[in-house]
């Protein structure tokens, strides 16, 4: 891996000139880059100055005394409760189903279940009792009859 | 904030305790004035009083109550012209020589006016990466964006903070 001068320059703003900020790949990278390029160098201790100045100001304390005694010398306002029957689609929406297997389980279980279950051919549920008429509606859901035969369509050829 | 969310009001005065300190310190960052971060963070304090009840885990306490600040931050700011900091006061000088510490004090002024001077959300993105110790993840989090345009934000606004204290770097780098 090569590291340019521009992507260097990137490297140093955003992670900072600190070696150990850097991501691992493009330490050793910049590392060449450092030992082969002045610019780099040059760049290298602009961007340590800078981010000196930038943290100068971190420590500043700041006194929220006044902040916490207008807060105590109020009344606080009422909490906003949702109920329940208010909240639960943002409810059901932010669920997590962590792990993910058992929602793909659920997904295969369902389609291996409707692959079944067209296979099986359940066709239109008559109410009969003659037992003739029982074996010609079973004969004529028999899709599989057609399906297999050698030559289910003889009357289509020419 | 469990405690918080049923209504636990000794456990808010504690809480506002802790972090009032950080978020004055980032509002006055971001505002520029002292007078709207404290009206800021006062608001920031009830607003999570008035949510605790809605609130949930899934970030850091600490992002969520970052972002909160930011968001009040950058509302009042499209209300309102930004005003240069004004109390980018003189700290106190440890130094025995003068001179060093007029020097010391001036450079603070002009770093805390070129930063002040960078549009909101990059002088954002300093503030909470620089001064708060966020990670460039957490200051995503905290500014309701993704670390690539954070990352983007930072570059800019350190390209305008080379451009303008380029004459100081000098300075800052016998000081560290």
């Amino acid at each position: 891996m090569t590291m340019t001068l521009a992507r260097f320059q990137r490297l140093l703003d955003v992670r900072r000139a600190d070696p150990a900020r850097w991501p691992q790949p493009e330490r050793g990278a910049a590392e060449l880059l450092l030992a082969s390029d002045t610019a780099a160098a040059v760049a290298l201790e602009e961007a340590r100055a800078l981010d000196a100045l930038i943290a100068r100001g971190a420590e500043t304390h700041a006194d929220a005394t006044g902040v916490l005694r207008a807060l105590a010398a109020r009344p606080l306002p009422p909490q906003r409760r949702r109920f329940l029957w208010r909240r639960w689609p943002s409810e059901l929406l932010t669920l997590e189903f962590a792990p993910a297997w058992p929602r793909l389980a659920a997904l295969a279980g369902v389609a291996v279940l409707g692959f079944a279950i067209g296979l099986t051919d359940l066709g239109p549920i008559t109410v009969t009792t003659n037992s003739e008429d029982l074996t010609s509606i079973v004969a004529d859901n028999d899709i599989g009859e057609v399906v297999f035969a050698p030559d289910p369509l003889p009357e289509a050829h020419p | 904030m469990l405690r918080i969310a049923t209504g636990d009001e000794p456990a808010f005065r504690v809480l506002a305790r802790r972090y009032a300190p950080l978020a004055l310190r980032l509002a006055r960052r971001v505002m520029g004035s002292s007078a709207d971060a404290e009206e800021i963070v006062q608001e920031a304090l009830l607003r999570l009083w008035v949510n605790a009840p809605r609130w949930r885990p899934v970030a850091s306490f600490r992002t969520w109550f970052y972002r909160v600040v930011i968001n009040l931050c950058l509302n009042r700011k499209r209300r309102a012209p930004f005003l240069p900091l004004e109390d980018v006061s003189d700290p106190a000088d440890p130094t025995p020589d003068a001179a060093a510490g007029m020097e010391r004090r001036e450079t603070d002024r002009a770093v805390a006016t070129a930063i002040a001077e960078l549009p909101e959300r990059q002088r954002a993105a300093i503030a909470l990466t620089y001064h708060e110790g966020l990670s460039n993840a957490e200051t995503a989090a905290a500014l309701g964006t993704s670390i690539s345009a954070v990352e983007t934000l930072l570059v800019r606004a350190k390209r305008t903070l080379r451009q303008r204290l380029g004459p100081m770097l000098d300075i800052g780098s016998k000081l560290t």
